[in-house]
């Protein structure tokens, strides 16, 4: 598909992919502790050390984690932009991170209602339910078309955003001093897991919601053409819209629940897709997958060297990188 | 071929918080080969057109497609026989027009939208009916007015509907684009027999149609040959006093007029 705006090639699915596979395999090596070839080979030949540890159960699991919480928050973006008619939506601006923020702080205060289901755990079904809580206050907002013009969507989102925050920071009043930490951690948006325990949750709701959203691809385009215009193409604009709910509302409860909100990754992301590789959804979905991944693999590679041995929640540098890229595409309008 | 039918019966419909309604005790379209509805600004058109496109649904009464309410038909079998142009698209990305002629597949392709060599046929057939050939991979933002027009209705006619339901294809056309698109939607026949489109422009509907449908205020008013809707009479019910109607120079068809002073005598406007 020819390119509009840009006098090469759009860039094939192909290289986005190949970009993918670069970084899962070169980010690894990079933290705080040099890792040398020798002892990972080590490490595979079951003569234990503490290098290869951390390669297995820290750098590739974290690695790992950042790919697919990158990718599937930029799919989840990219849909919501269409949704919305809305070029600065995202799971994090539309307060829907913070409504599944709320959701996972909340199933932690009240131990009464924890329960696991295999990786099924209330964490996430709290999540779930703020993320859908959140998704569905801001869509009643949107449809009332009188009010809904791009910033005031925009102003809603935050708004539910704010509350969010407002009723974590409430709740950080009844937890203990070591829970207010490790808490006030996780709002910053972090990847640092150990081992591949947190996968299983974030797979679960991860999948449905990817495949739901990614099946909608085709659709994408004609709800971008014009609603109107798509019901008479005979697209079920209803249901596409549905599934886009459910899709989006899984795909960012499965990584609040374990990476905490990370901000603008959802945003950016579908943007440069669509200036590399054109408008075509059945690309931008897949390939945002791909480069929302990596982007966000290099933004905690970023967080684990550069304060080297401290590390910084990678939500810190999405935020501080992102922010600008925000206004740029606010103002640009 | 089958015949397709629509038809309104006991119609009444009302927008939320408003006064305004619209009253259709039966209608039926289908039979001629252009249909176009026309009438004053507010007066409806839109909004049968709307109806029949299912994209509103009556509060009271019924619109059946061959019999069956489009409510009863899912979206998809509806497309299979009706196309529909609404009046304003506005894209959120810079589509070319290559692809929204593809769009136009939707219903014939798969989830990847992986097209067949009739697929592409399609596409093609309808590039060439609009003229757009040589401008398929501009992107919308790049064409004049009637070129993104004319792009939509490709994307309407790939789609191959044996009915088509336009909403103001000629709106802010120039008299040569607004013809060429008259003179393209009257030549359909036969891969898309039927075509019902409403227009501002009611000369152009009456060099153009089989069949003219004037209303006001939501109520028909006449329905029949552009002959039969031309009449002075008609014609100052629905535009006021202050109109005339005078024949084509060159062929035997009624013409309106505005007229340049305040409350012309409409009774010396006899035509032929």
């Amino acid at each position: 598909m020819h390119n509009p705006g840009t006098f090469i090639a759009p860039i094939r699915i192909r290289w986005y992919a190949l970009l993918f596979v670069i970084a899962l395999i070169g980010l690894p090596w990079i933290g705080a502790e040099p890792i040398p070839f020798s002892s990972v080979r080590n490490y595979v030949g079951g003569a234990d050390n503490v290098q290869g540890l951390i390669f297995f159960q820290q750098r590739i699991p974290r690695v790992l984690l950042a790919l697919l919480v990158g990718g599937l928050l930029s799919v989840c973006g990219a849909s919501l932009q269409v949704l919305f008619r809305n070029p600065l939506a995202e799971p994090w601006t539309l307060g829907v991170a913070g409504g599944a923020s709320v959701g996972a702080f909340a199933s932690h205060l009240f131990p009464l209602f924890a329960f696991a289901l295999g990786p099924f755990t209330s964490v996430q079904a709290f999540a779930l339910l703020g993320a859908m809580a959140a998704l569905a206050l801001v869509w009643a907002f949107a449809r009332r078309t009188t009010l809904a013009t791009t910033h005031t969507l925009l102003l809603a989102g935050v708004t539910i955003g704010i509350i969010s925050g407002g009723i974590i920071m409430l709740m950080i009043y009844f937890v203990s001093p070591y829970q207010f930490v490790s808490f006030h951690r996780w709002m910053m948006g972090g990847l640092d897991v150990l081992g591949y325990r947190d996968f299983g949750p974030i797979l679960m709701l991860g999948i449905p919601g990817l495949t739901v959203l990614g099946a909608m691809a085709k659709a994408y385009n004609h709800l971008a053409l014009g609603e109107e215009l798509a019901l008479g193409h005979g697209v079920d604009v209803r249901r596409v819209q549905q599934y886009t709910f459910c899709g989006a509302g899984l795909v960012t409860a499965a990584c609040v629940a374990v990476a905490g909100p990370i901000a603008f990754v959802g945003m950016i992301i579908p943007h440069a897709v669509r200036r590399l590789s054109g408008f075509d959804h059945r690309l931008v979905m897949p390939a945002s997958f791909l480069l929302g991944g990596v982007v966000l693999a290099l933004c905690d590679s970023l967080a684990r060297t550069m304060l080297a041995p401290t590390e910084i929640p990678v939500g810190v540098i999405t935020a501080v990188l992102g922010g600008p890229a925000f206004l740029y595409i606010l103002t640009r309008r | 071929m089958t015949e397709v039918n629509l038809d309104f019966s006991q119609v009444h419909f009302t927008y939320p918080d408003s006064e305004w309604s619209l009253d259709i005790p039966s209608l039926s379209l289908g039979k001629e080969r252009l249909t176009c509805l026309v009438g004053p600004n507010g007066s409806g058109k839109s909004t049968i057109i709307r109806l029949a496109a299912g994209i509103l649904s009556p509060g009271n009464g019924s619109v059946q497609l061959n019999h069956v309410p489009l409510a009863h038909r899912p979206r998809r079998e509806l497309a299979q026989t009706i196309g529909y142009l609404p009046q304003e698209s506005p894209s959120l990305y810079d589509y070319t027009v290559d692809m929204v002629a593809r769009m136009g597949r939707y219903i014939h392709t798969g989830w990847t939208g992986a097209m067949t060599p009739r697929d592409e046929q399609s596409v093609e057939c309808a590039l060439r009916c609009v003229d757009l050939e040589n401008k398929r991979h501009r992107p919308l933002g790049r064409l004049s007015g009637g070129e993104r027009r004319r792009a939509l209705i490709a994307s309407v006619l790939a789609q191959q509907p044996r009915f088509l339901l336009l909403d103001e294809p000629t709106a802010s056309l120039d008299v040569h684009h607004a013809a060429s698109v008259m003179r393209l939607l009257s030549n359909l026949a036969p891969s898309c027999p039927q075509v019902v489109l409403v227009t501002h422009d009611i000369n152009l509907a009456a060099l153009f149609a089989q069949r003219m449908i004037l209303l006001v205020d939501g109520k028909i008013v006449v329905d029949g040959t552009p002959h039969e809707v031309m009449q002075p009479s008609w014609m100052t019910a629905a535009y006021g006093p202050d109109v005339l109607v005078r024949s084509h120079p060159e062929l035997d068809i009624p013409m309106l007029l505005p007229s340049r002073v305040c409350g012309s005598p409409q009774g010396e406007s006899g035509h032929a």
